[in-house]
């Protein structure tokens, strides 16, 4: 199995100060699901921002997907960040026909199977939708793109416990079709329901880099438990 | 390009501003016989008898009869260039910003590479400017023929694409402001700033160089002169410099 992402040595401070990134080193393999974990301000999203090319690492080397993601991202990823903000004055059908302008590879037709499947809303002003449904909206127009890596960030915040089960679901089964994916969540049942490995960042460091049954078998327990012994210091 | 979404973006103020130019310049035009009308009144002549401008009542004359300086000092000269400080402010100012203050810019990032995200943005405000101040010209132009005055094809069409050509001016300095701001706000009052600075130095003579809205609303095409070639060769080239300067800082920038 080749690397979908390789990171070196990666460093982001910005420019007020905060070190976000403390030389962390990690590589996704294709075909698994990835999750990446850590408490508030540990360093999740600027790593994702700069696995996608958002952000420009202090320093240190990334590949995704063979290419340096800095500044021109990777048309061959989809990402639903953190804040699923869309344009709130348009209605869904015309925010789907905007996105499928500049997506690559998105296709409407699966899009209508996945917002069938995860019951969304479609008549509606985004700015009229619930926090559900924009997550619902979101993973809906990322999944519609054919892509080798998924990059979700809270994919199901706001979603019922069915649904939410659906994205799960969904994340698997593309894995299956060879696809690759990257998940971070707070929601740590969910992330050992799906994920294969992980790492666990603290204030822009690596605490943890291996398979979640790796992890399982050491500290003999669940991922919640071993994720707050880790952080309360009782464990390592 | 990939323009769908930006268009789709801008429609409703694009209409808007087409509305309000086009509006106003049929406006001006229908309303010239009522305010000549009012010009000729027996009290404002004894009012501008005893004016300190000493050809103030030959320019009441001249704007009762000659409709090509009416049109100026009413439209080309006035009202026109205010309007195009506002299309210029109203295309500018959310660009950049609002995608970063909303957090859409995650949509695009990726799924289009830098280039396409700055370069259908920047042309698609380039468009409507354009569209805007040529549909302002044309409006006034088809209700003036309409209306049986006479104003030379070409003296409209100089004051047009000058006065087109500082737009685009302002609208490029606006999406540089647009960029380097988070929010929404302060890329308008920067805009308002500068258009001030613009004006203020229009006022003196050391700096009268610098008065944009001075080259966009020429006078000497009155008196004959076409487009003024150096100015307009000096702010297409600041555009140009302007347009690349932007890009690479938004290639380069956080996001």
């Amino acid at each position: 199995m080749m690397d979908v992402i390789e990171a070196k040595g990666l460093s982001k401070v910005y420019k007020n100060g905060v070190k976000a990134l403390k030389g962390v080193s990690f590589s996704i393999r294709s075909g698994r699901i990835f999750a990446l974990l850590g408490p508030n301000g540990a360093g999740k999203t600027t790593t994702l921002k700069c696995l996608l090319g958002t952000l420009k690492p202090t320093s240190g080397e990334i590949l995704t997907l063979g290419k340096q993601p800095f500044p021109d991202g990777v048309k061959d990823a989809s990402f639903v960040p953190e804040e699923k903000s869309l344009y709130d004055w348009i209605k869904v059908p015309k925010m789907v026909k905007i996105f499928g302008s500049f997506a690559p590879n998105f296709s409407f037709e699966r899009f209508e199977k996945l917002a069938k499947r995860l019951g969304l809303t479609m008549d509606r002003k985004i700015g009229e939708l619930s926090q559900g449904n924009r997550t619902k909206l979101y993973v809906s127009l990322a999944f519609a793109q054919d892509v080798k890596l998924y990059v979700l960030d809270e994919p199901t915040w706001g979603l019922d416990p069915l649904i939410r089960k659906e994205v799960l679901n969904l994340v698997n089964e593309n894995v299956v079709g060879g696809k690759t994916v990257l998940y971070s969540s707070h929601i740590l049942s969910e992330v050992e329901e799906v994920c294969d490995d992980l790492i666990i960042l603290k204030e822009g460091n690596i605490m943890y880099n291996g398979t979640l049954d790796n992890l399982k078998e050491k500290n003999g327990t669940n991922l919640s438990e071993t994720f707050l012994d880790m952080f309360r210091g009782e464990k390592r | 390009m990939k323009m769908y979404k930006e268009i789709k973006t801008i429609q409703s103020r694009l209409i808007v501003m087409m509305i309000i130019m086009v509006g106003a310049a049929i406006a001006v035009v229908m309303l010239k016989n009522f305010a000549v009308g009012l010009l000729n009144s027996p009290m404002m002549k004894e009012y501008l008898k005893n004016s300190p401008y000493k050809n103030a009542l030959s320019l009441m004359s001249k704007l009762s009869n000659d409709f090509s300086y009416y049109t100026y000092s009413q439209w080309f000269g006035k009202n026109y260039i205010q309007l195009s400080a506002l299309v210029a402010i109203v295309f500018s100012f959310p660009v950049f910003s609002k995608e970063r203050e909303k957090r859409t810019v995650y949509l695009l990032i990726g799924r289009m590479n830098r280039w396409e995200i700055y370069s259908s943005k920047i042309l698609t405000g380039y468009l409507s400017v354009i569209s805007v101040m040529f549909a302002g010209s044309f409006g006034y132009l088809l209700t003036a023929y309409i209306m049986k005055y006479s104003l030379p094809f070409s003296m409209m069409f100089y004051w047009t694409v000058m006065a087109t050509i500082g737009t685009l001016l302002l609208y490029q300095i606006g999406t540089y402001a647009s960029l380097i701001f988070k929010d929404q706000i302060k890329p308008f009052l920067l805009d308002i700033a500068i258009y001030i600075g613009i004006y203020v130095s229009g006022l003196f003579k050391q700096t009268r160089f610098l008065n944009l809205f001075g080259y966009m609303g020429k006078s000497d095409v009155l008196k004959g002169a076409g487009i003024a070639i150096f100015p307009t060769v000096v702010i297409l080239s600041m555009c140009t410099a302007i347009f690349i300067g932007e890009y690479l800082q938004f290639k380069y920038m956080d996001l």
